[in-house]
């Protein structure tokens, strides 16, 4: 330690150096308060004894000016003066010292004194040191979170959004929400919802959820269906994530056409159908452990099903809503969420929601992310190609010359394992038949695929699906027999071609099944063509130029307008 | 109520006691703990007592899913024991009863 020993008699000066030579310390001096300040700067001692009373510039003085100049670090300033009045002291405190020892000096009590100042002294470092460290820390903290602020700003697709079928309210309990909505639609026209909590909250919650955003995304949009979806997403949160985190999530997807929703709920609260006239008519639990828990073998990606008759609403949360704590700590709870949500359509309830929940919170700390999701299950919205006539189309599809033909079989094995439809879709995109083309093109081949396997192969009855509880029957019928199904195929044909200039895809999808009394099916829906089962097939006859069905009823081909 | 952790070992079994609100903030003494379990010679057998418990969040269902997972490295057996109703209702949205025995 370097102590500073300003005195303007040479004999103390002396004394005190070889004194503290003596304990070990090295010491450097000046003889009045201008040098004093000079030393000080070239030397930066730890310590400074100074004498108060001093020609050219006194002790109070130079020590301002020391304290001046060197506002980054603390060195205590010892005084020594022949005044030991209150008057002194205060004067010299105020002038920055730190400390006041009478002279002649006890040079026992001067060893303690500088050992205590060297202590703090000590101390103080250690403070400015973290203090700065500190300061590094909350700047690079500063940086980085801007990043990931416009990282995560710009993940969630608001082109994607369906602002008349889908609200959703997200209220981050830090900076950043481990809580997201998204909403995205599929080439058939499905609409898919997504509600993801991941662990925590802020922004270790913020960046778990990542891999899920991009993943729903992109396969909604290339068509897998939900069952396959779910399975990506938990494959990628488990693979990406540490085993104490995860992702709790409903995911929904709505088939306006059908009036069908599927749900695997993971995880996340209770999901609610609620009747336009206030019921609360279907209540999905989580029903699996959230996402990136099991591995891939244990997953189960088994959705849940429900058709509507009555129009309703869709309602689910975050955990963060029922378990928001007042300021005595009594939480939202789910009784209060379902009093809220079971009142007509048109009634405010989103809002009103909202509103009572933030009163709920007011004036406590928010421990968890908060969200609330409602999604209409009405009228058909306005995008489905219902009204779209057929042939009139303006879009062209590629190069109109183009002309190509797929011919794909899947057997039993395959139409067990494959998610067939977004794969055949994958092709078509290569083909480049252009995206105004391609919805529809999906919800053909989707229907005449689905009508193969379902009623040609798996022999299941359509009649079921017109009972509201037996839809959930077909399904679990349908996953048995699929289980069972051997020696089969359906065939898939898609040829592009010119006719009279007109540029055309025909549709043909055949089975192996027995067949059906197509002709039968066809009368009937038209005699009554608001019931549920042959609205697809009804569908298709509206967007394509043709649809006819050969054989015993295996075969259906379909001939679409591409220009 | 202030939030605790306690171990003890016993033969061939350990109990982990928890106690007040189950969250993040009292995973070092999670940790700890359950550390001086596993560590224990012969233990095959993990009791976690949530009788106590008054509150979990979705970051304690993380740190029992490692635990879990530290425990099935070393063959114990892992049981979640005599949770509050409010803390049980939590469990079953996660679906722990796949994943815990819980009695």
């Amino acid at each position: 330690m370097k102590i500073l020993i300003v005195d303007d008699s040479p004999e103390n000066l002396l004394l005190l150096t070889q004194h503290l030579k003596t304990l070990g310390y090295e010491t450097v001096s000046a003889k009045n308060g201008e040098e004093a300040v000079a030393v000080y700067q070239a030397q930066r001692p730890d310590l400074v004894i100074m004498d108060v009373m001093m020609p050219v510039m006194d002790g109070y003085q130079a020590t301002a000016r020391i304290r001046h100049l060197d506002t980054a670090r603390w060195v205590p300033i010892l005084f020594l003066s022949a005044h030991t009045d209150d008057h002194e002291r205060t004067k010299g405190l105020e002038a920055g010292g730190d400390d006041y020892l009478a002279k002649p000096v006890n040079v026992f009590l001067l060893n303690n004194k500088i050992m205590a100042l060297h202590r703090i002294a000590d101390m103080q470092d250690q403070v400015t040191h973290y203090a700065r460290e500190l300061q590094a820390n909350l700047e690079q903290n500063r940086d980085e979170r801007l990043l990931a602020r416009y990282l995560l700003d710009h993940i969630i697709r608001q082109d994607k959004e369906e602002p008349d079928l889908v609200r959703a309210w997200v209220s981050p309990a830090q900076h950043f929400s481990g809580d997201v909505v998204m909403t995205a639609r599929s080439p058939g026209n499905e609409l898919n919802v997504l509600l993801a909590d991941a662990t925590g909250h802020g922004l270790s919650a913020a960046i778990s959820v990542i891999p899920v955003i991009e993943s729903f995304y992109s396969m909604t949009e290339k068509g897998f269906s939900l069952p396959s979806i779910v399975r990506e997403l938990n494959r990628k949160v488990k693979h990406l994530l540490p085993i104490d985190r995860f992702v709790a999530a409903a995911i929904i997807s709505i088939d306006y056409i059908d009036h069908t929703i599927r749900i695997w709920n993971g995880g996340a609260p209770e999901v609610f159908f609620v009747t336009d006239g206030g019921e609360i008519q279907r209540t999905w639990a989580s029903t699996h452990p959230a996402l990136g828990i099991l591995h891939d073998a244990e997953f189960d990606s088994t959705p849940q099903y429900f058709q509507w008759e009555e129009f309703g609403s869709v309602f689910m949360c975050s955990d963060g809503l029922p378990e928001a704590e007042d300021s005595s700590k009594i939480p939202f709870s789910m009784t209060q969420f379902k009093q809220l949500l079971a009142r007509p359509y048109g009634t405010g309830r989103f809002q009103l929601i909202k509103d009572s929940l933030n009163a709920h919170i007011e004036g406590a700390q928010q421990r968890d992310d908060i969200s609330l999701v409602t999604i209409r299950c009405g009228e058909q919205p306005h995008w489905l190609p219902l009204t779209e006539s057929k042939g009139q189309s303006q879009h062209t599809a590629g190069n109109i010359h183009s002309r190509w033909r797929l011919n794909l079989s899947l057997g039993a094995e395959e139409l067990r394992q494959l998610d067939a439809l977004p794969l055949i879709m994958n092709w078509l995109d290569q083909l480049q038949i252009g995206a105004h083309h391609r919805g529809q093109a999906f919800l053909v081949l989707g229907e005449l695929f689905n009508n193969a396997l379902d009623h040609g192969l798996l022999q299941l009855d359509s009649r079921f699906k017109q009972d509201p509880n037996g839809f959930e029957q077909y399904i679990n019928l349908r996953e048995q027999r699929l289980a069972g199904l051997s020696d089969c195929n359906v065939e898939v044909d898609l040829e592009r071609f010119h006719i009279e200039a007109q540029d055309r895809l025909r549709i043909t999808v055949r089975d192996s099944g027995p067949g059906f009394d197509f002709a039968g099916m066809i009368a009937k829906r038209e005699a009554k063509p608001d019931q549920f089962s042959g609205r697809g097939i009804m569908l298709v006859k509206q967007m394509c130029l043709s649809l006819d069905y050969s054989g015993k009823g295996n075969e259906a081909t379909a001939i679409y307008q591409l220009s | 109520m202030a939030s605790s952790v306690s171990s003890s070992v016993s033969d061939h079994k350990g109990v982990l006691s928890l106690n007040g609100r189950f969250d993040f903030s009292i995973h070092r003494d999670f940790r700890s703990n359950y550390e001086n379990i596993l560590n224990a010679d012969g233990v095959n057998e993990l009791e976690v007592n949530l009788n106590g418990v008054d509150y979990i969040d979705s970051s304690a269902l993380g740190m029992l899913l490692l635990l879990r997972e530290k425990a099935m490295e070393k063959n114990i057996q892992m049981k979640l024991l005599n949770p509050k109703d409010s803390v049980r209702q939590v469990l079953e949205v996660a679906n722990f009863g796949r994943l815990f025995s819980i009695a």
